[in-house]
């Protein structure tokens, strides 16, 4: 019995170690337009083409509409999935480089509204 | 004999811009339908384009002049006036910072929103507390039947 015990322990721990050692900030998410990265609440993540590798150009007015995809204070960069440091010492996840953005049109998991807005928007995709 | 010249370019710039005038109010006269109409949706009677794509107005404007530029106007793309248009009852037209001109209903400026699609899509509404849908108030809804031509 206590071996059982002992088992079902070890097997609980494991997998607590697994889900925090696995836990991103983002998630893959099938679309009607496609599978993308999804930050919180499963919302849409899009990239800025006016931005350069590792530098936000989306302040102010930009910022609004397109809100940044910040990174919690412990976050640690991962393969592609690196940290861009915003003007206001705010740190934002970027994809190979490209900081990261949510859009104000999208309010649910799925949604995609803001892809190709002004032809400078894309989505984020794996 | 640079006068005769100078005179006469002058008098056919003068001419022609009476000409482009009286060309263009008949055509602008005759033309009577809207750029707008007055739309159900699921929040209610709004204001659209001809298509039926919906019209926000932004807080941050002030009457006859829009504070919307640059990546605003990517989001909000203003509902632009055609050349020739002609202004009626609150609906006034308003001269953008790159010249071109926007719809205006008393006095507010008139968008777009990037993430509407289709006729009857309302994302925009109450966004950051400062965009709302343009609505026909009692007033502004008669203006198209009291035309002063």
């Amino acid at each position: 019995m206590k071996k059982v015990n002992q088992i079902i322990a070890g097997v609980l721990l494991s997998v607590s170690f697994c889900s925090v050692a696995l836990a991103t900030a983002w998630s893959v998410a099938d679309t009607g337009a496609g599978r993308v990265f999804a930050g919180e609440k499963g919302l849409s993540l899009y990239t800025f083409r006016k931005d350069t590798p590792n530098l936000s150009n989306c302040y102010d007015d930009c910022a609004t509409a397109w809100p940044p995809f910040l990174a919690k204070a412990d976050a640690k960069a991962t393969g592609a999935w690196t940290l861009v440091k915003r003007n206001d010492g705010s740190m934002q996840w970027a994809l190979k480089g490209m900081p990261l953005y949510y859009w104000v049109g999208d309010s649910a998991q799925g949604d995609t509204t803001g892809n190709g807005v002004g032809g400078v928007w894309d989505l984020a995709r794996p | 004999m640079n006068t005769v010249i100078k005179l006469s370019a002058i008098s056919l710039i003068a001419l022609s811009s009476i000409a482009r005038a009286a060309y263009d109010t008949p055509s602008a006269a005759t033309s009577m339908s809207h750029a707008w109409k007055a739309a159900d949706s699921s929040k209610g009677k709004i204001f659209t384009d001809p298509s039926g794509k919906s019209l926000y107005t932004f807080k941050k404007d002030t009457s006859g002049v829009s504070n919307c530029d640059g990546a605003c106007a990517t989001a909000w793309p203003p509902f632009a006036a055609k050349a020739g248009a002609s202004t009626k009852g609150a609906w006034t037209i308003v001269s953008r910072k790159d010249g071109s001109q926007q719809w205006a209903l008393n006095g507010m400026p008139l968008y777009y929103f990037a993430a509407d699609k289709a006729a009857g899509d309302v994302r925009g509404d109450g966004i950051g507390g400062i965009w709302d849908l343009a609505r026909p108030a009692k007033a502004s809804m008669q203006t198209p039947s009291t035309s002063t031509y």
